[in-house]
């Protein structure tokens, strides 16, 4: 690991006031990915901004709009036991025990998972060519087998954005708030998840900007919320694909409903088509997997990768399934 | 000529003792405390936040030591294994564990040892699933896990007296 300056502010303005000011200085948070990147050398910032000290964006609670509020700092464990996410956002809960570990999650911060590192084997072996750490090499990432690249939208970086817990961030429609050039900003989560010039993955929060907060507004779901994750081991495992689903019955029609999926794409993914397919519907077994093919007409997958296709389209229809039937209290006709 | 690392003084409580060292920027507090402190309970499996071997307690919670830079520890404690039980009286957990037979190397044991220290003291150790699901940050090569997860309900209800 490199050697690096350390600064340890005391309020998110000094915070952003240092690492505006040193070209290749980095926050540190729980440091449970940025730690590891640096050991291995492939990142190495020259300053790093501990944000250990800043208490006031470690809190979580209901703002005065109704709205849950996420401080950036607070860790996953925090988040996933806290008395409001597990009444009104259950499926926020569900995704994040579903991720990394007790001791993971107790390091782990809301804004250092919405902007985790992919895990492709090619970028974190510095001995491999990737076109993401050096964009004129070859991507050695596409090559073989794997359990890490995009179906959908794949560019030349056919990384997946691993996160369990963006994924049911999306489906519920979060929004992440930031200071970025001294300004207070905010943007869906959606967008926080861009490419550059290139093509490939770029934060869209600017090199100077701090996530202070991810807002939720009051939701529209119930209990009918689920997740569904499959990997290679039940539990300390990054998803081969993972699908969040919210669904709501009113008068024996779905009434509302947000699917989104996990590690199928460079970013967090909307599956707009089963949502379109599935508002107004009889909650219904057919009705759900008509959903889940329609889902996947947009997926164009490497050839090696078309078996990932038959994963998520299972993984939307469990995740349907289960968040209709915990909304309705019965089982699917 | 490389530039030499610099180091911060960062002070913190150690099982019980105040603690103010000179600590080089870089260093994991599992290589500090392996390499400074001369406390090897906490073990290097694999560096890399994916095995559980180096779990300490922070401010009562598990982590992993290797993911965590010592200079970040100001103001905060840390438990180790050697700070768990009292000299030759032995924590509940660790009792259990030879009870238990809950190792057969014992390179991952005091990482278990302090993983389950801190699922007992979440809650999380009701019944064998959920031990299981809630241990699941450390890995056991030798595959001790059935005897672990006996050892984790002996100390609770030892615990609960």
């Amino acid at each position: 690991m490199r050697a690096f300056a350390y600064h340890r502010p005391r309020s998110p303005a000094d915070a952003v006031g240092l690492i505006a000011d040193a070209p290749g200085a980095m926050p540190l948070a729980g440091g449970t990915n940025l730690v590891d990147l640096m050991k291995e050398g492939i990142a190495a910032p020259t300053a790093l901004v501990d944000l250990g000290a800043l208490a006031a964006l470690r809190g979580i609670g209901i703002g005065e709009d109704g709205a849950l509020v996420l401080g950036a700092l607070a860790t996953n464990a925090a988040v996933a036991g806290h008395p409001a996410v597990l009444a009104h956002y259950p499926l926020l809960s569900e995704a994040l025990l579903a991720g990394a570990t007790p001791q993971i999650r107790n390091a782990a911060t809301v804004a250092g998972n919405l902007l985790q590192s992919n895990r492709c084997p090619a970028y974190w072996d510095k001995s491999r060519s990737c076109t993401l750490r050096k964009p004129d090499e070859h991507c050695s990432g596409r090559d073989g087998g794997g359990v890490n690249r995009a179906i959908f939208a794949r560019g030349p970086c056919p990384v997946v954005f691993p996160s369990d817990f963006a994924t049911a961030l999306l489906a519920l429609d979060a929004r992440v708030r930031f200071i970025a050039g001294g300004e207070l900003a905010d943007m869906p989560l959606a967008d926080l998840y861009r490419r550059d010039s290139r093509g490939l993955p770029q934060s869209g929060i600017p090199a100077d900007g701090l996530i202070t907060e991810v807002r939720l507004a009051a939701s529209p779901f119930r209990a009918g919320q689920a997740y569904v994750k499959v990997r290679e081991r039940a539990s300390f495992a990054f998803a081969i694909a993972s699908v969040a689903a919210a669904v709501r019955v009113d008068e024996g029609r779905i009434s509302a409903v947000r699917v989104a999926a996990g590690s199928v794409a460079d970013r967090p993914w909307a599956l707009e088509q089963a949502e379109a397919a599935l508002l107004g519907q009889r909650p219904a077994r057919a009705a759900i997997e008509q959903a889940a093919t329609l889902a996947m007409e947009p997926a164009q997958p490497l050839a090696q990768d078309r078996w990932k296709c038959a994963v998520l389209r299972g993984a939307i229809i469990k995740a349907l399934a289960a968040a209709l039937q915990r909304e309705t209290g019965e089982a699917l006709a | 000529m490389v530039d030499p690392v610099p180091s911060l003084t960062t002070r913190f409580r150690l099982n019980g003792r105040e603690v103010t060292a000179d600590i080089p920027v870089r260093t994991t507090l599992l290589d500090w405390l392996r390499d400074s402190a001369g406390l090897t309970g906490a073990k290097k499996g694999c560096d890399r936040g994916q095995c559980g071997a180096c779990t300490v307690l922070i401010d009562g919670e598990r982590h992993y030591s290797c993911l965590r830079l010592a200079i970040t520890l100001e103001d905060r404690e840390v438990t180790t294994v050697e700070g768990l039980g009292g000299g030759e009286d032995l924590h509940p957990v660790q009792q259990a564990f030879i009870d238990h037979d809950a190792l057969q190397c014992g390179f991952c044991t005091p990482g278990q040892i302090m993983a389950a220290t801190a699922v007992i003291a979440e809650g999380h150790a009701g019944d064998a699933a959920t031990v299981r699901a809630w241990m699941s940050g450390n890995i056991c090569r030798c595959a001790a896990y059935p005897n672990i997860v006996a050892a984790v309900l002996a100390a609770r209800a030892a615990m609960e007296g």
